[in-house]
């Protein structure tokens, strides 16, 4: 992103921060927001960003869906774990339903495999014009592929997750749309896991985190 | 004194019997009985008795049932005896037919000699057809009567039909008898391909000898093609008194039957055709008044005669040529109201254009299915008159109109925006899944390097290993004292490079021939010339050292 959108972006914010009303709150925020998806950014201070906006926008879903991207890709900021608590507290539900285990993101995993790959790299060299080091490099060997078949297993076992953006019923056949889990729907912000989804597509089917499986559709999904 | 009362005791005598007589004679009684083994959907039939004097005749129109008139068929009269005073006259009564269950029979009225009389209240039981056609031909004795069933399928009217036309198929039974039906098989009612429209039809007859069983279904053809029915069989069996069956079984089949659906021209197709199919006439009508205001509701009928009018709907108005654009419908489309025998739909409009000076000569059209063509009908236009209406300006404020924009936002309780900061691109590799291609980049370096070593080491082993040839180039500068030595060296390291020894061992072990026995030779001569020694003698011996050397080489 070019300096000139990030300012605009930043001004734009701070404007709708301080402004004086509802209406010009949401015409600012709209306009930065505006400014960010027309400039999308790799990177966890981006989908941050985005969730602050929709949060002021009172988009409290969305809001939610972003905030847990960023955490994703900074798993120890405790800024984006108190906006999470915030947005959870604003769509009345458990914040622990959101806690992320892993201490380490995805990209500091691998960087951490390539400083392991790199240092087994340098042992191996040694030892083939030194002849020393042999144990050390075997030792080494082992634990980066270890570490490298553990990233690698994470992430293919790791289930996708999904943020609920409206409200929707789960419901146990996509086939007889009456039969449904619960009387009451599903409430917008819900996290769920995602373990299949109906041959058409239109149909996803999650696991909440107490275990119920059912079906949503797929267009209420937001997928992390 | 005693004589006048036995006068007046005897005419009493006389008197009192024929007094009897005579009220004995006056009385009428009314008896109505339901048959037996009534079915359900067939009339309900029975018969009614009246006993009365012969002096007094039953008024044969007056028979009531809860003082409606029941239509009556005298059957029988009998006199008890030549001599007796009444009568018995038996009447056949039908109602209409009931469903299976439990009814009551009002009681059925009569005029005898000028009063009324009735019989008792009954009930009767009207039980499921279950297949059996009961026979009760008026008049007939049935087992005189040689058992008979005739089977007979039609279509009526049509039998070729186009898309949403109806016509009746079903079955006629005649027959002469009781028969219960084992077997069945009627495909017209099941009309596969075709809609039903509405259920059975159940009509009962009697034609002469024969009793008539009519069942009857609406169908109304949906696509098109050809709709072949297969044959229809009847089996059943004459049942007597007792509901057993007497063989021979009777049977009657049918032709197999075809219907055919033709598909509605689709090239002439009038943009205004719905779904008429037969004859009619259109015309429109304004029901309110002809001078509104933009927007004001008008109601415009629309009026149809002709045949079929059932399910005739209404052309798409809307979309007709003076409609669009000027005319706003009602979301709720009008419904049908059949008067008569015209077909009226009122359809509320509003004009949106005061530019409208009338509604414009509406067109519906229908497919004649004798001419086998489309047909138009407009109707005529109705001059109207609109008139503006003067929309005052939007004054209000926008917070006024939307008051929730105008309140104080929410104070912010989440965390600032963050910088971002640009990620370069080999950053962005190493923290992708391509950044492990860093493995096998890794294990190939490492094997370049194994391999790279066993090169170099290779090379300085060549490097340092000594040859023959060296060990000649090196004489020259060999100090005298190391010089026999090198010499024997380089000639026995000759001869193995040359493959003639497989080691290095002393030369005196050399054979004599061939080539050994030359190193062999000048090796003695060098032995010789160490005892020697002087300078001139060194230099004879790096001569032939040399000589020797070359012709070893050359192979000589």
């Amino acid at each position: 992103m070019e300096n000139n959108p990030q300012e605009q972006f930043y001004d734009l914010y701070q404007k709708g921060v301080a402004a004086p009303s509802l209406a010009e709150r949401e015409k600012n925020i709209n306009e930065a927001l505006t400014l960010l998806l027309d400039n999308p950014e790799e990177g966890g201070t981006y989908d941050y960003n985005l969730g602050n906006s929709y949060y002021l926008l009172e988009e409290y879903p969305w809001a939610l869906y972003y905030y847990l991207k960023a955490e994703a890709r900074s798993p120890r900021d405790q800024e984006i774990k108190m906006n999470i608590e915030r947005t959870a507290e604003q769509l009345q539900i458990p914040f622990k339903s959101y806690l992320r285990p892993p201490f380490f993101s995805h990209a500091e995993e691998l960087w951490i495999a390539q400083v392991l790959i790199g240092i087994t790299f340098l042992v191996f060299s040694l030892f083939v014009w030194t002849g020393k080091f042999k144990k050390i490099a075997r030792v080494f060997l082992g634990f980066t592929s270890f570490i490298v078949l553990a990233i690698a297993l994470q992430f293919y076992l790791t289930p996708d997750r999904a943020v609920l953006a409206q409200a929707a019923f789960l419901i146990k056949d996509p086939k007889n749309l009456n039969e449904r889990v619960f009387l009451e729907p599903l409430p917008p912000g819900t996290l769920l896991e995602i373990i299949g989804k109906s041959p058409d597509g239109e149909w996803i089917k999650v696991v909440q985190p107490n275990g119920i499986v059912g079906f949503v559709p797929s267009e209420k999904l937001l997928l992390l | 004194m005693v004589k006048r009362g036995f006068v007046r005791l005897m005419i009493l005598w006389v008197l009192f019997p024929i007094f009897l007589a005579a009220q004995g004679g006056q009385t009428v009684r009314v008896f109505a009985d339901p048959d037996s083994n009534l079915l359900e959907n067939l009339p309900i039939r029975g018969t009614i008795s009246v006993e009365h004097p012969n002096t007094a005749p039953i008024d044969k129109t007056s028979f009531l049932i809860k003082n409606v008139p029941l239509k009556t068929e005298q059957i029988k009269e009998v006199r008890y005896s030549p001599k007796d005073p009444l009568t018995l006259t038996i009447f056949r009564f039908e109602l209409p037919a009931r469903g299976k269950g439990l009814y009551p029979l009002d009681e059925i009225s009569v005029k005898v000699g000028g009063k009324v009389y009735k019989s008792a209240a009954a009930s009767f039981e009207v039980k499921g057809r279950g297949g059996a056609l009961k026979s009760n031909p008026i008049g007939v004795s049935p087992s005189k009567k040689k058992p008979m069933l005739i089977l007979e399928a039609f279509i009526e009217p049509l039998k070729t039909l186009y898309p949403g036309q109806k016509t009746k198929v079903g079955y006629r039974y005649y027959y002469n008898q009781s028969i219960d039906a084992t077997k069945e098989v009627l495909p017209l009612l099941e009309a596969e391909g075709l809609k039903k429209v509405g259920g059975k039809v159940v009509r009962f007859a009697q034609e002469g000898d024969m009793s008539l069983l009519e069942v009857a279904q609406v169908v109304q053809a949906i696509k098109p093609g050809v709709y072949v029915f297969p044959p229809s069989y009847f089996e059943g069996y004459v049942i007597d008194r007792n509901g057993e069956h007497l063989p021979p079984a009777i049977e009657s089949e049918t032709p197999k039957m075809r219907i055919e659906v033709i598909p509605l021209p689709e090239e002439t197709k009038p943009a205004s055709y719905k779904n008429g199919i037969g004859s009619y006439t259109f015309a429109t009508k304004l029901e309110t008044t002809p001078h509104v205001e933009v927007g004001e509701k008008m109601v415009l009928r629309a009026s149809f005669t002709g045949a079929p009018l059932e399910d005739l709907e209404l052309p798409d108005l809307c979309c007709q040529p003076g409609m669009a654009g000027r005319f706003h419908f009602g979301d709720i489309p009008p419904a049908p109201v059949l008067e008569g025998d015209t077909l009226h739909y009122s359809i509320e409009i509003r004009p949106i254009d005061p530019q409208v000076k009338e509604i414009p000569s509406l067109e519906f059209s229908y497919f004649d299915p004798e001419k086998r063509e489309y047909k138009k009908i407009q109707a005529k236009a109705i001059p109207i008159t609109v008139k503006p209406i003067v929309v005052e300006e939007e004054t209000k404020d926008v917070a006024e109109v939307w008051p929730r924009m105008d309140v104080k936002p929410l104070p912010v309780t989440i965390g600032p925006v963050k910088k971002m900061k640009p990620s370069a691109a080999p950053i962005q590799f190493f923290e992708s899944w391509w950044g492990l291609l860093t493995i096998p980049i890794a294990a190939i370096l490492v094997l370049l390097q194994v391999k790279l070593k066993s090169v170099l080491e290779v090379r300085r082993e060549q490097k340092n290993q000594k040859t023959s040839l060296k060990l000649l180039e090196s004489l020259s500068t060999c100090p005298p004292a190391e010089l026999p030595a090198r010499i024997k060296e380089c000639f026995l390291l000759k001869l193995l490079e040359m493959g003639e020894i497989p080691l290095l061992y002393p030369y005196e072990e050399l054979t004599n021939d061939g080539t050994k026995g030359v190193v062999k030779k000048f090796l003695s001569q060098v032995d010789a010339w160490n005892y020697a020694q002087g300078e001139q003698s060194r230099q004879a011996m790096l001569l032939k050292a040399e000589v020797t050397y070359q012709e070893l080489t050359d192979g000589k």
